[in-house]
């Protein structure tokens, strides 16, 4: 009669060991390869484009006019750290966001950038179509401060309170160009377009004095 | 004599199964490999920028795109062939060549640090103004020299595409994104058109003055989009700033 293998030999049985060294040495590889050929820095880039001349007014072909004449939103950085925020004939929108204490240093004066990025918020509210924001900047005016201000007029901060007219209007913006995008996929046609942000407040900055002596 | 036993016991055990235990180092390198491949930039466009440059911070999400790189970089110390440190004045580069060399500082203008704890000298402190050398400027505005070679680096790009083999050429695509056919019914190959993009790696301290004077040359040698080079600052909440 045979007798019923013990339990004891069943957990005598061997271990099983998997082979970590191929895969550690995969791994070595990889993480050397991206430690080697990561940037370290973050780099982003702001796009202008340059100001170019209009055409003559009866060259504009009657169906390309729009039915209101743009806003034309421009922004002037003056000297003494004031903001003007005005449009092209001053009569829509007309603004003076005065300079501000600087915290780190008494009696020094900056740009009150947080007044200018409010004035433009209410800006956008009572005009949710437009996109673009002129800047015309005094000669001193540095390039660190150029960017800090640039950034308050493309963007919505995460903190702000979108006005419902522009959260509709930049769907509706966003909308359109992803229909467009599709369209012309049906069709066999390769479209570059940029697609609308859903945090865009005046995204198309261009500087308005490159061309004048000023 | 028991211990003696077990001892040698103990011995024999080690040198017939010993095994490197590898796990912990797979969970580090694991761990490792996930970081680094969540932060791995997968942008095509590499390009490298001036180390003497500081560049100012922005929350703006683009990435850089392809095109010429024009980089203003302020006067700096740097170890000369001797080993000294020599002043280098500060220059607009145009793809990686020093086309304008700006005045060099006033001694004034330069301010040594007292040495440190250990006696090492200190890193000088340059007010740079970025001061043109007489007739650099033409008359219209224009920096002459960096629109002679922005012309040249212009032409040298249409060249090369011009001169492409067929087959490396890339289709050229109309307005509304359609491929131009010809008789035949086959899409055209023929040379891209120049991009005329210039990305503009600038110090954080030049002044407006300075990058109006370069944008109108380039706008001049028909350079039609500007990119401003920053450092991605995910944390900015601008609009709690003061400038």
């Amino acid at each position: 009669m045979l007798r019923r293998p013990s339990a004891r030999r069943k957990t005598e049985s061997q271990e099983l060991v998997i082979n970590l060294v191929p895969m550690l040495d995969a791994l070595v590889t990889l993480v050397s390869f991206l430690l080697m050929t990561m940037g370290y820095m973050a780099i982003s880039a702001i796009e202008t484009p340059a100001p170019m001349l209009a055409p003559p007014d009866d060259q504009v072909k009657e169906l390309e006019k729009p039915k209101e004449p743009p806003l034309q939103l421009t922004a002037e950085f003056e000297r003494d750290n004031t903001i003007l925020l005005h449009d092209w004939m001053g009569s829509r929108v007309n603004f003076k966001v005065s300079p501000k204490d600087d915290p780190s240093e008494p009696g020094k004066k900056i740009f009150d950038v947080e007044e200018f990025h409010k004035k433009l918020i209410e800006v956008k509210g009572k005009y949710p179509k437009e996109t673009q924001l002129i800047l015309k900047p005094s000669p001193g005016v540095s390039y660190e401060n150029l960017v800090t201000l640039m950034d308050s007029g493309r963007y919505f901060e995460k903190t702000d309170v979108v006005p419902e007219n522009v959260r509709e209007e930049l769907a509706k913006a966003r909308a359109q160009a992803l229909a467009k995008l599709e369209q012309a996929k049906k069709e066999g046609k390769l479209l570059s377009m940029a697609i609308p942000g859903e945090n865009e407040l005046f995204s198309n900055v261009i500087f308005g004095n490159i061309l004048s002596n000023e | 004599m028991n211990r003696s036993i077990r001892t040698r016991r103990a011995r024999r055990k080690v040198k017939k199964d010993f095994e490197l235990p590898l796990t912990s180092m797979m969970d580090m390198l694991v761990i490792l490999l996930v970081f680094l491949l969540k932060s791995y930039s997968t942008s095509a466009v590499a390009f490298t920028t001036s180390g003497n440059i500081d560049l100012p911070k922005s929350a703006t999400p683009e990435a850089p795109t392809e095109g010429m790189n024009l980089i203003i970089e302020p006067a700096h110390f740097a170890a000369g062939p001797d080993g000294k440190q020599q002043l280098i004045p500060g220059a607009i580069l145009l793809e990686g060549n020093r086309i304008v060399e700006f005045e060099p500082p006033a001694p004034g203008d330069i301010v040594t640090p007292p040495s440190g704890a250990d006696g090492a000298a200190a890193k000088p402190l340059i007010n740079d103004h970025y001061y043109f050398k007489p007739d650099v400027v033409g008359g219209d505005g224009r920096i002459l020299a960096l629109f002679d070679s922005l012309v040249k680096e212009k032409e040298k790009a249409e060249f090369i595409e011009k001169n492409l083999p067929v087959e490396a050429r890339s289709y050229v695509r109309q307005q509304d994104g359609s491929l131009p056919k010809d008789n035949k019914g086959n899409p055209v190959l023929a040379p891209k058109p120049f991009n005329g993009i210039l990305i503009i790696h600038a110090d954080k301290a030049v002044e407006y003055q300075l990058l109006r004077k370069v944008m109108y040359t380039a706008a001049a040698a028909e350079f039609k989009t500007f990119k401003l080079i920053t450092k991605k600052d995910e944390s900015t909440d601008a609009a709690k700033k003061g400038t």
